[in-house]
């Protein structure tokens, strides 16, 4: 997972782009995985707990659970994973060139 | 002479009144020995798994853990004996979330729907079958709902009726007319203390507005710093929101 993201940022640091982590470890445990794991793009905290308000209001019963979100704030797509989620910010990235 | 027949006649109802009591009990006694000895084992052996080394309680519970078999075969045995007894359904519930999703046999149904369609506490039974995705069970279910004069029995006829169709991407429809039906005919539907009806409608209400084509709802939080944050600070960018935990 984490290295997956971590070279998708890399990849895309010079595009409108950005992976927005909701996090619902513990505030010691979140802080230790962003260290260990080069964590560099940015989270909200939901609270401790799984059942965090974040996470309550958006229905999210597994981890993790994924949107992605267009520039204009639109939910294109959910749960897309792995190579099919880099294809899935290209054709946007795409997308966003052509209008 | 008269008298002294009515005597007998007395004595003998009352003897047989006393002995179908009996046996009554005796049912009822011996479906709560089977369960309570069957419990009794599970509890003590997980109290020896939760003594071993973590790393070992994984392949002791796997292979150790009491078999329900004779169990369950014993209580099937009981309740096919006296179909009618109000003691049945506990063992028939005890059956049916020790089965392992396996539905029960239909003569049960068939003996539920004959004997105890409008009981009380048929409302536990149908909460059994949580797992239970049969034939025989949907069709139980079904006649709960048109037919059983216990409000709690339907509303948890369609509970379930609702819980085995949710993950199904194909019944939508279905399930959430189940979900508007038990709201509307079951009011603040509870399942052991909590709202499940309610909170089955707010996943939907939620899940509808978190549909591909629709507008990211805004969330205001905080980071782990305290510092706040908005999901709309990132517009005019794609975002990949990722709900996370490290574990």
């Amino acid at each position: 997972m984490y290295p997956h993201e971590r070279s998708l940022v890399e990849r895309l640091k010079d595009k409108p782009f950005t992976i927005l982590g909701v996090n619902s470890d513990s505030s010691k445990r979140y802080k230790k995985a962003i260290e260990e794991n080069n964590i560099t793009w940015p989270s909200f905290w939901d609270g401790g707990r799984t059942g965090g308000p974040i996470a309550t209001a958006w229905a999210v019963r597994g981890w993790p659970t994924i949107y992605i979100i267009d520039a204009k704030g639109v939910i294109r797509f959910k749960n897309t994973r792995g190579k099919a989620m880099d294809e899935a910010v290209d054709s946007l990235l795409k997308e966003m060139e052509s209008d | 002479m008269k008298a002294k027949k009515l005597l007998i006649m007395l004595t003998a109802a009352a003897g047989l009144a006393v002995a179908q009591t009996d046996a009554k009990n005796k049912i009822a006694d011996q479906i709560s020995g089977l369960i309570e000895t069957q419990d009794a084992a599970v509890k003590k052996f997980m109290s020896k798994v939760r003594a071993l080394p973590r790393e070992k309680q994984r392949e002791a519970y796997q292979k150790g853990y009491p078999q329900f078999d004779d169990t369950i075969e014993a209580l099937y045995a009981l309740v096919e004996e006296s179909p009618a007894e109000a003691a049945s359904l506990k063992a028939i519930s005890w059956i049916s979330s020790h089965s392992r999703g396996k539905e029960l046999k239909p003569e049960i149904f068939a003996a539920l729907e004959k004997h105890h369609l409008d009981h009380r506490e048929l409302s536990e039974v149908i909460l059994s079958f949580y797992g239970a995705k049969g034939e025989n069970t949907q069709a139980f279910l079904a006649t709960v709902v048109e037919k059983s004069k216990a409000q709690d029995s339907r509303g948890s006829a369609l509970y379930i009726q609702a819980i085995q169709i949710e993950r199904d991407t194909a019944k939508t429809t279905q399930y959430k007319a189940l979900v508007e039906r038990l709201n509307t005919e079951h009011a603040g539907f509870e399942v052991r203390g909590r709202k499940v009806g309610a909170m089955m409608k707010a996943t939907l209400e939620a899940k509808e507005k978190l549909a591909i084509g629709k507008s990211a709802p805004e969330i205001i939080g905080k980071d782990v710093d305290g510092k706040e944050m908005k999901l709309s600070d990132y517009k005019g960018k794609i975002v990949v929101l990722d709900f996370w935990g490290d574990w």
